[in-house]
C-alpha cells in the first residue's frame, strides 16, 4: 500500500497492536488505479463479524445490494479517499464527548473511533433496524468507548469531538 | 491475524461500486446545491410529483433507482448525466491488486495507454496524451455535468 508517510507513521503504532491480535488492518481491494488514502483498522469482533455474520445478512429494502456488498462498497470508498457524505455515509453519535462515529449502508451501522484523521478504528457493526428497534445506540457507543479505553496507545487515542472535517478529508454536507 | 478483508465476488463489486458512483455524484450535485442554497428535496421531490421522502431514500441508497429515475433525478437537479464506457486495464480485468507485480505491470500500461506516466514509488502524472491510442484505459466513470461546462467543452 503506497500511503503518505503521516499515515505510514500512525499506521506504525496500530499495526503494532495488529501484530498482536488487538487489531485487525483491513486490506480493501481497490481498483488497480487507485491507491488507498484512508486506512481502517477494526478489533477482532468486527473481523469476525465481517467474515462470519455479515455474508449471511439479507437487505430489508429489498434493495439491488447485499449488506455485504454494502460494507464492502462503502469501506472501500472510505479507503479509496472517495468524497463521504456527511449524514449519508458517516456521522457523530451521542452524546458527543465520547468520540464515536458511525459508518454507515443502508442496511448496516459500524460503530468505532478515528484514532486520526482518515484512520478508523471500527469495534462493532450491526444492522441498522435492530439497533433502532431494540435500542442499542447508547450500548454499542459504550463499547466503543470501552474498547478504545483498553488499547495500548499513547494519548490521545481518538480525535476528539464531531467535526467531520477533523477525521475525515474530502467530504460534502447533503 | 493482522489483517482481514472483504470478499465479494469481482462482478457483484464492479455493481456495487457503480452504484456507489451514481449515488455519491447525487449526494454531491445535492450538497451543492444546498450550498448555494439552491434546489432543495422537497423541490427535486416537487419536480417529481413525488414525496421528498422518496429522494430522501434514494440518496441514502435505501430504494434503488432505474437507469431512467437516473435521468430525472438529474434532469430535476437541472444537470445532465454522462455516462462513459472505458476499457478497463489487464490488471482490473483479472482483479490484480496494483500492489502485486502483475498488477504494477498492468497500472503501468494503462497509465501509458491513458497518456500518463509513472515515476518513482506508484506516481502518476499526466503528460501529453499517448499517440496512437484513441480510447483511455481507465475504469468506466459517471458523473452528473453541469450542462454548460458540457457545451463548453
Amino acid at each position: 500500500m503506497e500511503l503518505t508517510l503521516e499515515l505510514l507513521t500512525l499506521m506504525a503504532t496500530l499495526d503494532q497492536l495488529a501484530a498482536g491480535d488487538q487489531l485487525h488492518r483491513l486490506e480493501p481491494e481497490l481498483p488497480p488505479t487507485v491507491q488507498p488514502e484512508r486506512i481502517v483498522f477494526g478489533s477482532t469482533r468486527f473481523a469476525d463479524w465481517v467474515a462470519n455474520q455479515l455474508p449471511r445478512l439479507r437487505t430489508i429494502w429489498k434493495t439491488e445490494l447485499s449488506p455485504l456488498e454494502q460494507v464492502a462498497v462503502c469501506l472501500e470508498d472510505f479507503c479509496s479517499g472517495a468524497e463521504l457524505s456527511y449524514g449519508f455515509s458517516f456521522a457523530p453519535l451521542h452524546p458527543n464527548e465520547n468520540s464515536v462515529w458511525e459508518l454507515k449502508t443502508p442496511d448496516i451501522r459500524i460503530f468505532g473511533f478515528f484514532n486520526a484523521r482518515d484512520v478508523f478504528v471500527a469495534v462493532v457493526a450491526d444492522c441498522a433496524t435492530r439497533i433502532k428497534e431494540i435500542g442499542l445506540y447508547a450500548g454499542y457507543v459504550g463499547e466503543v468507548v470501552r474498547f478504545r479505553e483498553q488499547l495500548d496507545l499513547d494519548p490521545p487515542k481518538c480525535i476528539e469531538g464531531t467535526n467531520p472535517y477533523a477525521v475525515v478529508s474530502n467530504y460534502s454536507f447533503p | 491475524m493482522p489483517s482481514f478483508r472483504i470478499t465479494v465476488s469481482p462482478k457483484r463489486r464492479a455493481a456495487a461500486r457503480f452504484i456507489s458512483t451514481v449515488r455519491r455524484a447525487f449526494q454531491r450535485a445535492v450538497a451543492e446545491e444546498r450550498a448555494k442554497g439552491g434546489i432543495n428535496q422537497s423541490e427535486i421531490g416537487r419536480r417529481l410529483d413525488v414525496h421528498r421522502s422518496v429522494i430522501s431514500r434514494e440518496l441514502r441508497g435505501i430504494q434503488d433507482m432505474t437507469l431512467g429515475r437516473v435521468g430525472e433525478l438529474a434532469w430535476a437537479l437541472e444537470l445532465d448525466p454522462v455516462f462513459v464506457l472505458n476499457k478497463q486495464s489487464e490488471a482490473w480485468r483479472l482483479n490484480l491488486p496494483y500492489s502485486t507485480p502483475a498488477g504494477s505491470e498492468a497500472l503501468v500500461e494503462a497509465a501509458e495507454f491513458a497518456g500518463r506516466t509513472t515515476e518513482g514509488d506508484g506516481a502518476v502524472n499526466p503528460i501529453r496524451p499517448a499517440s496512437g491510442h484513441t480510447r483511455p484505459a481507465t475504469i468506466g466513470t459517471f458523473r452528473v455535468a453541469n450542462p454548460t461546462l458540457a457545451d463548453a467543452a
